[in-house]
C-alpha cells in the first residue's frame, strides 16, 4: 500500500502548481468582483470555489494521465495489487483536496484584512465559518467524486467522463433536494443544536454529517471500485 | 533449467473477430526469445494474457514456475511481478512528468529498486533528469523505460514492440543492452517485433504468431542457417516440392521460390537448382503467405 501511494503522490505532486494556479486565478477574481462591488458579505466565496473544485479536478487529472500513452497497463504491471491501486487513488485524492482546502480557507483569512484595509469592511464570515464553509465545500465535492469514480475504474477515461457528467447532475439534483425540500433534516439538524442555535454549533454539525457521509460513500465507493477494477482487463 | 514464463493452451476471445486460440510458448533462461508476426497478429494480446493484464478463458501461465494469471493471489502477483522488467513500444510515463522524477514513480514500488544503478544508466543513456516526458524523443523514451526495466533486478524483460519507430543506432543500442542483459545465463528477453532484423542479429529463438495462434517455434539458427529459398522453375518446383518434406512455394510469373527447411540438403541433391539462406523476413513471409506443398 505505502509503495502504491508514494508513486500516486509522484504524479499528484506534479499536478499541484497548475491547480493551486487555477485556484488562485479564481480566488483573485472573486475577490476582485467582490472588491468593485463593495460586497463584505461572500468573504469565504474564495476559499468555497477552491475547496469544491480541488477534489474533481484532481480526479480528472489522474484518470486522463491514467489513459495517456498506456500508463495504466504499465502501471498494473509494476509490483503493486490493483486493491492498493485504488486505495492510494482514494487516499491521495482525499489528502490533496484536504490541503487545497486549507490552502484556500488560509487564503481567505489572510484576505480579510488586506480586504478591510482597503475599506471592504468584513462583516459577515469569521475566521470559523470560512474554515467550516471550505470543509463543508469540500466534503461535497470529495463525495460527488466518490459517486463516480467507480465508473473510471471500471470504463475508459472518454466514456466515464460522459457517463460521470449525468452522476454529477442526479448528485446536484439530489443534494438541492435535500436542502430545499426535505425539511426533517434541517428540522432534526436544529433539534440538536436547540433553539436559537449558535452559528459555530450548526457548523460543527453540518461538517460532521457531511464529514460522516463521504467517509461512508468513500468507503463503498472505494469497495466498488476495487470490486470493477480487479476484473478489468488492462 | 526452469523456464522464466510459460504459456500453455492460452485461449481468449478479445472480439468477435479475434481471438487467441491454444497459444502455448516458453522462455528459458539465457534466451533472447523473438516473437514476430503481422500488425494485429496477437502479439500484444499474448503479453497481455502472459503478464495476467487480461483474464483467460482456458490455459494457464507460468511465470518464474509459479501460475500466475489474472486470478492469481495479489501477494504472489506482486512478488512475481517484481522480477518482470517492461519495455512497451511508446514511452508510458505520465506527460507532465521529468526523468528525474520517474524514480519516484515506479522506483517505489520495486522493493529490489537500485538508485545507483538507475542513476548510471539515465547518466549512460544521455537522459537529462530535468527533461519532461512529452519533450523526450521516441529513442529518449525507449531508453528511460529500459533504465527502469534494468535497475531492479529484474530477471525477465518483456519488450513489446519496442523497436519500432526507432534508427538504426538506437536499435543497434538496445540489441547490445538485451545481449548483455541475458549474457550471464540466467535471465532472458521476449521481445516482440515485427522488425525481423532485430531478431536475426539477437533471437536464440523466433516465435511467430498469426491470427491468434503460433504458426512457428523455432531456433533462430533453423530459419537463418538451415532453412533456404531454392529459385526455381515450374517444373523444378515441383520435382522440388514433391522430394522435400516442409516446403512452402510462392509462384511468380516465370518461377517459383521455394522454401525448404535445409538449404545444403537441397544444394547437394538438386545442384542445379540455386538455394540462399533464408532470413527471418523470408520464413515468416512463406509461412504466413506462402503456399503449401
Amino acid at each position: 500500500m505505502k509503495r502504491a501511494i508514494m508513486s500516486e503522490l509522484a504524479i499528484v505532486r506534479t499536478l499541484v502548481p497548475s491547480i493551486a494556479g487555477v485556484g488562485l486565478f479564481i480566488f483573485v477574481v472573486l475577490t476582485a468582483v467582490r472588491a468593485s462591488n463593495g460586497d463584505s458579505d461572500m468573504s469565504a466565496a474564495g476559499a468555497f470555489a477552491i475547496s469544491a473544485m480541488s477534489p474533481i479536478m484532481a480526479m480528472t487529472s489522474l484518470a486522463g494521465l491514467d489513459n495517456q500513452n498506456g500508463w495504466e497497463r504499465y502501471r498494473a504491471m509494476l509490483p503493486i495489487s490493483r486493491k492498493d491501486i485504488v486505495s492510494a487513488r482514494y487516499l491521495c485524492i482525499t489528502i490533496f483536496s484536504v490541503i487545497m482546502a486549507c490552502a484556500g480557507a488560509l487564503l481567505s483569512i489572510v484576505a480579510i484584512p488586506i480586504l478591510n484595509s482597503v475599506g471592504i469592511l468584513s462583516t459577515g464570515e469569521t475566521v470559523f465559518e470560512t474554515a467550516v464553509a471550505s470543509a463543508i465545500s469540500m466534503l461535497f465535492s470529495l463525495m460527488a467524486v466518490f459517486l463516480v469514480l467507480p465508473l473510471f475504474f471500471r470504463f475508459e477515461h472518454m466514456k466515464a467522463q460522459r457517463l460521470s457528467v449525468g452522476l454529477y447532475a442526479l448528485y446536484m439534483c439530489l443534494i438541492m433536494v435535500t436542502l430545499n425540500s426535505f425539511n426533517p433534516i434541517s428540522n432534526q439538524l436544529m433539534s440538536i443544536a436547540g433553539t436559537n442555535p449558535d452559528p459555530s454549533v450548526l457548523g460543527f454539525l453540518c461538517a460532521g454529517i457531511a464529514a460522516l457521509a463521504t467517509v461512508v460513500l468513500g468507503a463503498v465507493s472505494c469497495a466498488i471500485s476495487t470490486k470493477v477494477y480487479r476484473v478489468r482487463d488492462l | 533449467m526452469q523456464n522464466l514464463l510459460e504459456l500453455k493452451g492460452v485461449s481468449r476471445r478479445v472480439s468477435g473477430r479475434f481471438s487467441l486460440r491454444d497459444v502455448t510458448l516458453a522462455v528459458e533462461p539465457g534466451q533472447i526469445v523473438g516473437f514476430v508476426g503481422a500488425n494485429g497478429a496477437g502479439k500484444t494480446t499474448t503479453i497481455r494474457a502472459a503478464l495476467g493484464l487480461i483474464k483467460l478463458d482456458a490455459g494457464e501461465v507460468h511465470l518464474f514456475g509459479q501460475h500466475c494469471g489474472a486470478d492469481a493471489p495479489d501477494e504472489l502477483q506482486r512478488h512475481l511481478r517484481s522480477r518482470v522488467g517492461l519495455v512497451l513500444d511508446t514511452c508510458p510515463f505520465p506527460s507532465t512528468l521529468k526523468v528525474g522524477q520517474i524514480e519516484a514513480l515506479v522506483g517505489s514500488a520495486y522493493p529490489t529498486w537500485d538508485r545507483e544503478t538507475f542513476a548510471g544508466f539515465i547518466n549512460r543513456f544521455g537522459l537529462d533528469p530535468k527533461t519532461k516526458v512529452k519533450d523526450l524523443s521516441r529513442g529518449m523514451g525507449m531508453k528511460l523505460q529500459l533504465a527502469c526495466a534494468l535497475s531492479h533486478n529484474a530477471k525477465l524483460l518483456v519488450l513489446d514492440e519496442a523497436t519500432a519507430g526507432l534508427d538504426p543506432m538506437a536499435r543497434e543500442e538496445l540489441l547490445d543492452e538485451l545481449l548483455a542483459f541475458v549474457a550471464d545465463g540466467q535471465r532472458s528477453v521476449l521481445l516482440s517485433s515485427h522488425i525481423t532484423s532485430d531478431l536475426d542479429r539477437a533471437a536464440d529463438r523466433v516465435i511467430c504468431i498469426d491470427n491468434g495462434s503460433i504458426v512457428f517455434d523455432l531456433p533462430r539458427e533453423d530459419i537463418t542457417d538451415r532453412a533456404g529459398i531454392a529459385h526455381c522453375t515450374q517444373a523444378q518446383a515441383a520435382e522440388l516440392m514433391a522430394c522435400v518434406e516442409g516446403t512452402r512455394a510462392a509462384r511468380h510469373a516465370y518461377s517459383v521460390d521455394v522454401l525448404v527447411p535445409n538449404h545444403r540438403e537441397v544444394l547437394e541433391a538438386f545442384p542445379e537448382i540455386p538455394c540462399d539462406r533464408a532470413t527471418i523476413d523470408d520464413y515468416l513471409r512463406f509461412m504466413l503467405k506462402g503456399a503449401l506443398k
